[in-house]
């Protein structure tokens, strides 16, 4: 069935625009920008039209068939007389419930991060050609269904990140970006190995013959593996383990896991705000799918022989992050401990198992998503006006900046999980689904403190910037002008409509969580 | 001797045919031309000479009927597979030529451009004739050929004491490790009573005569070919003879003459220790000379040593020739599979290598053309101005780390893959883990092309063809990060 390409046009839309920004001469910055916004709209508007035609009921995960939106051509097949160096890579796009709702999430991110740099003046046209290049990196490893492709749209990513940090970045600029490559680049060559081992382990049939495969979904079924590849399900050794764990080490990287999670401070304190929100929005989310996607789709044997100690580094980072987040003296680091607090949740919902579990960790991942974009615009808001933001040098904002004031509140809430609002329904489905399986219910037990600990530290950050006296060195300060509303409100927005009506989202993903649940359930225990 | 049995032979030179004329060439048009129309002259024949000898061996390329029946068979082994190298060189050497007419290291030593040019093509002769060798004479001269030529190309600029330094060092390694190598050679003799290559092959497989001298054969041996590859531990002349040598001569040394040692290192190991190939690939190998072991400790020496001694370099070319030290890591960790899929991910790894290792070369020519150094400071703000040269050297270096969508990366790709086929799971660890250290210093240098300011403001542009010859290597290693369907398919087909 040969239909409108839509993945292709929301992946490669940012390279016109990229195209079209570089050969634009240097003076047309304004043109430059309303370039990079177009793209973005462009994108929420197909995630739009795709989310209004999407089947609710097609599973996707293992079945090839009940993928949605598929495009799947050869893109190398070197055969050839002998089997040695012969290779197949198909450029295979698809979406089910589990890539949906980061197809959207991605494509609102970048948007509201896209209209976030329009006061970015220096070499604008390097800024909005990497910014755009990035955005196909994300947006291509979520459409992505074959390794191979996957891969390269994963490392596409790198490069425009550390020239953004690098270039447009705070005052400690190159070490935070050399450390961000470092640590996901020593991340994606275990990524590499497991990616190379499982193609030499897993075959599917082409053109009457049986053929070695990097094609994600039918990694995922297990009758596709060989009888004596490196990763065959019969393999006796611990090799499957291994490779499950080099995987989780790199996905884990991006979450970013404790204790690979020290990148991540320093990217967010000197990455310029619209990156930081990329960051936080967008490419941490790349590791909770991968993981998903990936590790538990592909090894649903070992996913089931492990889930504890995935549950304990949730833990882990739960308490952890909350703990550093409440030591913290600048606002802007204060916000990226609290998401590496977040994205713990995202670990422990996944660790459950089950489809409560699972689906509140996607929706974690989508809320945390939209929520910490809005905690880095706040910060946005006051290092634009102050150039400082130590969390003891403001103080009763509210009564200057109440517009401002108001939308940190609902931020700050929903961060906290407060009823009502997004955050509450994903953290609760997260410790429902976690606390239903028995032989973690004691982590769970222990991670509810980081509820406490998050509603500690969010509240004390509110008195001491917002409320209390006003420090009269900041009188000059305005409210919000109409581009930061344009931003907030819609997360605003968002944050709303999820916390009254999740199952806007829910209902996309259920068939698909449930496939994978099954697929975890009925996979031989070792 | 008849006439008819050089001329059937002439089939089997083709190239090297080509190149002696050139060189004849070369020298005569120095000796007879004025001065003016030499020094516009001889950098031109040398081009064309170069691309015919391409072209012409090209028409022969896949020729191997006919062959059997000459003498020279004995000495000289002519199939697709040495074919495919010597175009590596040619190809190579043709851009060396280029980047000699665009450097200002060599335009100032104009006076002696007619040695140059024909030292050029005399390495370039060795060079061919070594990949062909299949006798232990014709490989001693053809390595003295090049080196030779070598020694006296690195120390072209005479006037600058590195040059000269680096010219010496490069002597007195040279004339160790070839003369250790000789001494393995006249040892093997005694023992075989054959200097064919092919030969040694029925001593070595005796197990009857298994004894500690074929060890210490094989190593004396192996002293020479790991001397002109520069693998560890035999590297030691490396670093300075980069740095000392005009970039040009640097490029030369790290590219066609790797490739040049890396043919005979694979005839050796082919010829004189394989006994079969399994129907999956696999080389049946004679075990108790243990090069599986041998490979893995050269390739893991190469790859840290190489990765780390680059981390702390001040000098860029310094930093590159520490950098191709690792790349020799990465290609021997290949050559540790002991497959067919380890030797065509060396013969992918080293057309790629090419690309991007010579355009970071020619990058890196045209910076010390306009800054007069080549220390990582003279590179700040260079991305700001000299843009399309910024852009250009971040691809080659990205490439080099082996990041897609780079051609360095398919390369990457398949040498892991090739490991893993033989379930080396552990080499494939350390391979990779050394891909992440070159990052760092990979990126170091776009670090300062990018994100440093440089104290000046003055301006550099370059010319329509440099910024011509940056896009001609550029392009490529980007396409063939992303399609490289053609160019895998040509190379398996050297491989039968």
């Amino acid at each position: 069935m040969q239909q409108f390409p839509f993945l292709t046009l929301i992946t490669f839309l940012p390279i016109l625009g990229m195209i079209a920004v570089l050969a634009l001469p240097n003076t047309s910055e304004k043109l430059m920008k309303y370039i990079t916004i177009g793209v973005s709209a462009g994108q929420v508007v197909l995630a739009g039209i795709m989310w209004s035609l999407f089947n609710f009921s097609l599973p996707g995960i293992s079945n090839e068939s009940s993928l949605q939106f598929v495009e799947k051509f050869t893109w190398i097949n070197i055969q050839g007389g002998s089997w040695i160096g012969t290779i197949k890579i198909d450029y295979f796009l698809g979406l089910d419930g589990l890539s949906m709702p980061m197809v959207i999430l991605s494509a609102i991110v970048t948007l509201i991060a896209g209209i976030s740099s329009w006061n970015i003046d220096k070499s604008v046209k390097g800024y909005f050609a990497l910014f755009l290049l990035l955005n196909t990196g994300m947006m291509g490893v979520f459409v992505a269904l074959d390794f191979f492709l996957f891969y390269i749209f994963w490392e596409l990513m790198l490069l425009p990140m550390y020239f953004l940090i690098g270039i447009w970045g705070g005052k400690n600029r190159e070490y935070a970006a050399i450390k961000f490559f470092l640590y996901t680049l020593f991340g994606s060559v275990f990524i590499l190995l497991s990616m190379i081992a499982l193609y030499l382990s897993t075959q599917e049939m082409y053109n009457g013959t049986k053929v070695f495969t990097f094609n994600l979904i039918a990694m995922a079924n297990s009758a596709n593996f060989t009888q004596d590849g490196i990763l065959s399900m019969t393999n006796p050794s611990n090799l499957r383990l291994f490779a499950f764990i080099l995987l989780f080490i790199g996905f884990a990287i991006k979450i970013p896991m404790f204790p690979f999670h020290t990148w991540l401070p320093d990217a967010h304190v000197e990455a310029p705000t619209p990156i930081s929100v990329i960051l936080a929005g967008v490419l941490l989310k790349l590791g909770g799918y991968g993981i998903l996607r990936i590790n538990y789709a592909i090894f649903p044997d070992i996913t089931k022989t492990v889930f504890w100690w995935i549950a304990l580094f949730g833990m882990i980072n739960i308490i952890y992050g909350a703990y550093a987040a409440m030591a913290q003296k600048d606002f802007k680091k204060l916000i990226a401990y609290s998401s590496i607090s977040h994205m713990g949740y995202v670990l422990l919902g996944m660790a459950a198992l089950n489809t409560i579990g699972i689906s509140g960790a996607i929706l974690q991942m989508f809320n945390h998503g939209t929520i910490t974009a809005m905690l880095f615009l706040i910060v946005g808001v006051i290092y634009d006006r102050a150039h400082t933001r130590g969390l003891d040098e403001f103080g009763g904002l509210a009564t200057k900046m109440p517009i401002y004031t108001g939308f940190v509140t609902v931020a700050f809430f929903a961060a906290i999980g407060l009823p009502g609002l997004s955050g509450f329904i994903s953290e609760s489905f997260v410790f429902l689904g976690a606390f239903s399986q028995d032989s973690i219910r004691i982590i769970t037990v222990i991670s509810t403190l980081g509820i406490l600990l998050g509603a500690g530290y969010m509240l004390w950050t509110m008195q001491r910037i917002y409320l209390g006296p006003f420090n009269e060195r900041w009188s000059e300060f305005k409210d919000l002008d109409a581009r930061e509303l344009l931003m907030l409100i819609p997360l605003t927005a968002i944050i709303f409509i999820l916390g009254v009506n999740p199952s806007l989202l829910l209902n996309m993903m259920n068939t698909s969580v449930n496939a994978m649940v099954d697929l975890i359930n009925h996979s031989p225990m070792k | 001797m008849s006439l008819q049995y050089f001329f059937d032979n002439i089939a089997m030179l083709r190239s090297e045919l080509v190149i002696a004329v050139v060189f004849t060439a070369v020298v005569f048009v120095d000796l007879l031309a004025s001065k003016k129309t030499a020094l516009k002259l001889v950098p031109v024949i040398s081009l064309v000479g170069i691309i015919a000898a391409a072209i012409y061996l090209l028409t022969g390329f896949y020729q191997t009927a006919g062959l059997d029946s000459v003498g020279l068979k004995d000495y000289l082994t002519v199939e697709p597979l040495t074919n495919y190298f010597k175009l590596l060189i040619l190809f190579g050497s043709t851009f060396i030529v280029v980047f000699s007419m665009y450097s200002d290291e060599i335009q100032a030593i104009s006076e002696r451009h007619g040695e140059y040019y024909s030292l050029l093509l005399a390495t370039l002769f060795g060079m061919l004739l070594m990949v062909s060798a299949n006798d232990y004479i014709v490989l001693y001269i053809s390595i003295e050929l090049v080196s030779l030529t070598s020694y006296v190309l690195a120390g072209s600029m005479k006037t600058d004491p590195k040059s000269s330094e680096a010219s010496l060092k490069y002597l007195l390694y040279g004339a160790s490790a070839s003369g250790i190598m000789l001494f393995g050679i006249s040892i093997l003799y005694g023992l075989v009573g054959s200097t064919s290559i092919s030969d040694s092959y029925t001593y070595f497989s005796d197990i009857t005569k298994f004894s500690i001298t074929n060890f210490v054969v094989m190593f004396f041996i192996l002293v020479g070919i790991g001397y002109k590859i520069s693998s560890v531990p035999f590297h030691f002349w490396t670093p300075d003879v980069y740095e000392g040598s005009p970039t040009v001569i640097t490029a030369m040394l790290s590219v066609t003459s790797k490739a040049a040692g890396f043919m005979v290192l694979i005839r050796f190991i082919v010829e004189v220790f394989r006994v079969d190939v399994t129907s999956n690939g696999f080389w049946t190998m004679l075990e108790q000379y243990r090069w599986e072991q041998i490979f893995t400790v050269l390739a893991i020496a190469s790859m840290s040593i190489g990765n780390f001694a680059a981390l702390r370099q001040k000098s860029v070319k310094r930093m590159l020739a520490y950098s191709s030290i690792a790349h020799i890591g990465y290609m021997l960790s290949a050559m540790a599979v002991l497959s067919d899929s380890g030797l065509l991910s060396i013969l992918y790894y080293f057309f790629f290598y090419y690309l991007m290792n010579l355009g970071a070369f020619v990058a890196v020519v045209y910076v010390v053309n306009k800054t007069g150094s080549d220390s990582i400071e003279s590179f700040n703000g260079i991305g700001y101005k000299m843009p399309l040269l910024g852009v250009a050297l971040t691809i080659f270096l990205v490439s080099l780390t082996g990041l897609p969508p780079t051609a360095g990366f398919i390369g990457k790709f398949y040498i892991v893959m090739a490991m893993l086929e033989a379930k080396m799971i552990p080499l494939t660890i350390v391979f990779l883990l050394n891909s992440v250290v070159a990052l760092y210093y990979y990126i170091r240098v776009v670090r300062h092309m990018f994100l440093m300011r440089s104290d000046d403001s003055k301006k550099y542009t370059l010319t329509v063809p440099e910024n011509g010859i940056l896009l001609l290597f550029s392009v490529p290693v980007v396409i063939f990060g992303i399609y490289f369907t053609p160019i895998v398919e040509f190379i398996k087909s050297t491989l039968k």
